[in-house]
């Protein structure tokens, strides 16, 4: 049974409550509702699909750049041979890792929360590496920057879904997204075998700067993800009016860490397992 | 780069498999550690030299972009692809060879023509 209810107050929200046990009322997005990502203006749309590129850009633009200047890099730290693959592979191997953690945590807690997150270890990781004193050191810290990479390339996925519903615009969003990820792993070398000759710091030095310079937008991000927007909705109008029973669905939901763990983070395995036409598609 | 084709179209035409772009990415990123071996090494190219031969790829991702998109401007990337490959650095080709004795024009029309076979194959 469906009961349409308007919100009293000034506030434009309006929200349709299911009725449940309890009589909890839930908040969901009206029709044309301009809170819905999907009804934003193109201009904005298009500005956020910007900002995914440019944080996806970074963390690819690190990936290949050990490639230009690998034997300055094993000069500086007495290393030669098959161990100065390790920047680039390990690299690559936080790429692995980082989508299991950051997908599931971005469906969680929103992919603002997330997105700004992982850009901060990025940056902190990325200031760290030129303070490093050894191989080893450099190696992990490569490794730590590419879980945290990884995040951009995972989440924006996920952004341009929020943000499309028309599969052709959203197709269109994806091959800009996915040409700026080939661009920046190649741009890296061009930029990286050019200021390799003035030390092993410089190239990681330019990539804090772009990372720098793209912290600037970023900090625009709005959040996209339907469920996290509804959650905020249904916290203002708490705030609003002290007393009301108003939920989203996002917290019916159980929370805590165990739950994190054992549903939020398993989740992709599980379906991987479970799903056969996610293992089909999978393999 | 020439996954990007696959990932952007429609996923119900191209039909993937996360095996093959595991062997693909593999591919791509070997590159990146090839290059600096032959361009380097066996050529004598300087390292920015060496970074400037990954254009080739760029004008590969550049074209992949329109074949996704399926944008008019996939003619315009083809031209400039075979321009790259075959055109552009003839005359430093020239030099190259005279100096080290070596095909290097026929080298990158050869990684070309396997990033294209990998973009063909998808």
């Amino acid at each position: 049974m469906q009961v349409d209810l308007e919100y009293e107050d000034n506030d434009t929200y309006s929200f349709t409550s299911l009725e449940l046990a309890d009589t909890k009322n839930l908040v969901t997005f009206q029709h044309e509702d301009t809170g819905n990502p999907h009804n934003w203006s193109h201009r904005y749309r298009a500005f956020v699909v910007f900002i995914g590129i440019l944080t996806t850009l970074n963390s690819v633009l690190g990936s290949s750049l050990p490639s230009g200047y690998g034997n300055v890099i094993g000069e500086h730290f007495g290393v030669t041979g098959a161990a100065l693959v390790l920047p680039i592979s390990l690299w690559l191997c936080g790429y692995i890792v980082g989508p299991l953690v950051f997908g599931p945590l971005s469906e969680r807690y929103g992919r603002q929360l997330v997105m700004w997150g992982s850009s901060a270890g990025f940056t902190v990781f990325n200031i760290a590496i030129n303070f490093s004193p050894n191989f080893v050191s450099f190696v992990i810290f490569r490794l730590i920057m590419g879980v945290f990479g990884s995040s951009a390339i995972s989440v924006t996925g996920g952004i341009f879904a929020d943000l499309y519903d028309e599969p052709i615009p959203r197709g269109r969003a994806m091959a800009v997204f996915m040409t700026a990820t080939g661009y920046g792993a190649i741009l890296a070398p061009v930029a990286t075998g050019y200021l390799g000759t003035y030390g092993w710091r410089w190239p990681t030095w330019f990539q804090l700067i772009v990372c720098g310079a793209s912290w600037i937008p970023l900090v625009f991000l709005p959040e996209t993800y339907a469920p996290t927007i509804l959650l905020r909705r249904a916290r203002k109008i708490r705030k609003d009016a002290p007393g009301s029973n108003i939920m989203a669905p996002i917290e019916l939901e159980k929370s805590g860490l165990r739950e994190l763990v054992v549903v939020v983070l398993a989740r992709p395995m599980r379906m991987l397992f479970t799903e056969w036409i996610v293992l089909f598609s999978c393999l | 780069m020439f996954i990007v084709s696959v990932y952007a179209s429609d996923s119900n035409r191209y039909h993937i498999n996360t095996l093959s772009l595991a062997f693909v990415y593999a591919i791509y990123y070997m590159f990146f550690q090839a290059f600096p071996i032959i361009y380097v090494d066996i050529y004598g190219f300087t390292m920015g030299q060496e970074g400037l031969a990954f254009n080739s790829s760029m004008c590969l991702s550049h074209s992949s972009f329109s074949i996704s998109t399926n944008t008019l401007q996939s003619v315009l990337a083809l031209f400039l692809l075979s321009s790259c490959g075959c055109g552009s650095t003839n005359t430093t080709t020239m030099l190259w060879q005279e100096e080290h004795g070596g095909p290097l024009r026929k080298n990158i029309v050869v990684f070309l023509w396997l990033a294209l076979q990998h973009l063909c194959s998808l």
